[in-house]
């Protein structure tokens, strides 16, 4: 099991959270002037990398807000949390193939 | 038209299931945990309005006596309790069972600076108290109830067999668990499963 460090609440365990995808996808301006294809990509394709992967979680048994975790989607290793809003944290970014 | 019958009662969730005795391998030392129903508390949530934390906690300390707790931390005063929910939200417990009292304090003592609510009526506390207490919550929760992650005063919003709940330490070897109402007699039957291995007394 993750332990994740909520901004506010601190380290708690996953089973406290759930899972909101990939972080910082810009949401189109203006959704009806976009191809379907455009949409499609923007509401089902994430990166889902293999490595260093911004994502989103919300503390959703404990304080009920949405942050930002940064992990590797191989290792499992945190990198950080940051609220929403706040620039992530610097790190050594890595994929695997 | 048919007469209104009966005048309505406050009931336990927990009526149908409660059975007063110990139960489970009780030892030589007698129940490793005893709970209690803690019908005689009145709860409210409030939470800060536009004008922000900063001057939520100024009416609560000036006019409650009371400093707002910050994140996983509650304070206690004379009868009456607050406790951190979430980000801006509070819960206050009253030592007494007088809904309309603790509404009109809260009211007055914050004014304009929170938005409060009565939820005595939604909420339902369970008490766990005995010298086994924290052997039945490190099978029953995630959160390191080890003393010094968890000193007296601390209180968490987390999980409890996929239901959200508030635990709290009042005392040494006594926690209290805020749910709500309509899955109190399932956290209850969880609870009292996890107890079995201590043994478990039902005033
Ligand atoms: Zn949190």
């Amino acid at each position: 099991m993750l332990l994740i460090p909520c901004p506010y609440c601190g380290e708690r365990a996953e089973n406290e959270f759930s899972y909101g995808g990939e972080a910082h996808k810009p949401r189109p301006e203006v959704p009806e002037e976009i191809s379907d294809a455009t949409w499609a990509d923007y509401v089902f394709l994430q990166k889902n990398t293999k490595g260093t992967y911004y994502e989103r979680w919300i503390h959703s048994h404990g304080c009920r807000r949405w942050f930002n975790l940064v992990r590797d989607t191989l290792t499992h290793e945190i990198h950080g949390a940051y609220r929403m809003g706040e620039a992530p944290p610097k790190v050594d970014e890595k994929t695997y193939v | 038209m048919p007469e209104a019958t009966e005048p309505l009662t406050a009931a336990s969730p927990l009526a149908a299931v409660w059975e007063p005795g110990e139960h489970g391998r009780i030892g030589p030392q007698g129940p490793g945990v005893t709970f209690t129903e803690r019908r005689d508390l009145t709860l409210a949530s409030f939470q800060a309005r536009r004008a922000g934390v900063e001057a939520l906690a100024g009416a609560a300390s000036e006019n409650l006596g009371l400093a707002l707790p910050g994140p996983n931390d509650s304070t206690a005063g004379d009868g009456l309790s607050l406790i951190w929910v979430g980000l801006d939200r509070w819960l206050a417990v009253a030592a007494d069972t007088n809904g309309p009292a603790l509404l009109q304090r809260l009211g007055e003592a914050l004014g304009e600076t929170a938005a409060v609510a009565d939820q005595s009526h939604g909420e339902y506390v369970l008490q766990l108290e005995g010298p086994q207490v924290r052997d039945v919550l490190m099978r029953a929760t995630p959160v390191d109830v080890h003393p010094t992650a968890f000193p007296v005063g601390r209180v968490v919003s987390t999980v409890m067999n996929h239901t959200s709940v508030q635990l709290w330490r009042t005392q040494a070897e006594r926690y209290l668990v805020v749910v709500h109402r309509g899955f109190a007699r399932d956290l209850f039957k969880f609870l009292t499963t996890m107890s079995r291995d201590v043994g478990y007394r039902l005033p």
